[in-house]
């Protein structure tokens, strides 16, 4: 392996990968047992700390779930910026939500997930098994094939590949990842390059949601949810949180709603007449 | 490709140690139904043959969960005694005893002190 290759693992939690820098929001809580530490510590929503063109790959497993929609378009961008636009590559697996239902269609439930993770849940059968698939640590977003292809090519992506545990382009991390990726079923796994020209088509949506009223109160609620989600060891947040959410709507943002509304109505009329 | 003809395929590949092709055969397989015993069979192996033996025994116990085959519990068996998890091993003969008749019980009980006296030497 050339020396100067930089390999970036985002949301790496206590999974160490050989050559790989590791990134995530903070150090995994087992840490202290014998695993290394996370080398940076950053929100890859926000900021991937490296310099535009300098990652030969960027791998990730199970973490985009947990960004929201603007959140993951924000860090597919920041991955776009940083990776080498002749050589680089992006590789991930998320939770596939056609899978989900392939599971739920054929009754499969995962035993092994009856385990001090999921005491403060109910998992005795198959239909718990799909919702706890869905709302499982505090996933934001669910994907499938569709939706990966759409980010994707939003963020300047191109080649978009699906592929099988180990099938990856560059063979020096080829047993890496099949060690990774092997007997993840419920996921999908996905590999493209950058293109080489940037085209501008994703940053207004962004710039739209900084301006925005409603994104402004999400974000406070963000942080007093992160705190809510961290005293309850993240797991089983679910109601509260969006009770939480729910109240703050109504009293601060159904007003706009409604008049968004009127005004669409009004909108409607203007045609009926016209016609 | 039918069901059976890529169980008959994945084993081959295991057969071969071709764990890069036995897996991606296998994650084919999950497509077709995530709930099958051979699923979760071969993936146990793969997982071992890989030394994940962690996953292996999730994926034994999953492949139990779907069908109470002998041959799943004497891999579950192998992957707790390389664990060193004496206890986990005499549970798990408990429920080979529950489970089987007397002469597959009595069989694969031989084989596995057999592997247990050998370890020990």
């Amino acid at each position: 392996m050339k020396t100067k290759d930089k390999h970036l693992y985002l949301g790496a939690g206590s999974h160490r990968l050989k050559d790989f820098i590791h990134l995530d929001i903070q150090n995994s809580k087992t840490f202290k047992n014998g695993y290394s530490p996370i080398d940076v510590i950053c929100d890859i929503s926000k900021n991937i700390p490296f310099e535009d063109n300098t990652i030969s790959s960027i791998f990730s497993r199970d973490t985009f779930e947990h960004l929201t929609y603007i959140q993951l378009h924000s860090c597919l961008n920041e991955c776009y910026r940083v990776l080498d636009k002749s050589n680089g590559y992006i590789r991930f697996l998320v939770p596939c939500f056609d899978q989900m239902i392939n599971c739920y269609n054929n009754k499969f439930y995962n035993i092994v997930r009856d385990s001090e993770k999921f005491k403060t849940t109910i998992h005795e059968n198959y239909v718990d098994e799909f919702i706890l698939n869905i709302l499982y640590h505090d996933h934001k977003y669910i994907h499938n094939k569709n939706t990966v292809t759409r980010f994707l090519e939003r963020a300047n992506f191109t080649d978009i590949k699906f592929c099988f545990p180990g099938e990856t382009s560059n063979l020096l991390l080829q047993e890496q990842y099949l060690l990774s990726e092997t007997g993840r079923f419920p996921d999908i796994i996905v590999e493209a390059r950058p293109k080489l020209e940037k085209i501008k088509n994703v940053t207004l949506l962004q710039q739209k949601e900084k301006l925005n009223f409603v994104s402004f109160v999400n974000f406070l609620l963000g942080i007093i949810n992160i705190k809510i989600s961290k005293a309850n060891n993240k797991t089983s947040v679910f109601n509260f949180k969006t009770n939480f959410k729910l109240i703050f709507y109504k009293l601060f943002v159904s007003k706009s709603l409604k008049y968004d509304e009127r005004k669409d109505l009004k909108y409607k009329n203007y045609i009926n007449i016209n016609f | 490709m039918l069901k059976e003809n890529l169980i008959k395929e994945i084993e081959d590949k295991i057969k071969n140690k071709d764990f890069l092709a036995a897996s991606q055969l296998n994650y084919k397989l999950s497509r077709l139904n995530p709930n099958l015993y051979e699923l979760w069979k071969f993936q146990g192996v793969i997982f071992y043959q890989l030394g994940k033996v962690d996953l292996a025994i999730e994926s034994f116990k999953n492949s139990i969960n779907i069908k109470k085959n002998i041959e799943s519990y004497y891999f579950l068996i192998i992957c707790n005694i390389c664990k060193n998890l004496p206890n986990q091993v005499k549970i798990l003969k408990e429920e080979i005893k529950n489970n089987f008749n007397d002469k597959e019980y009595t069989k694969i009980i031989i084989k596995i002190d057999e592997i247990i006296n050998e370890n020990k030497r």
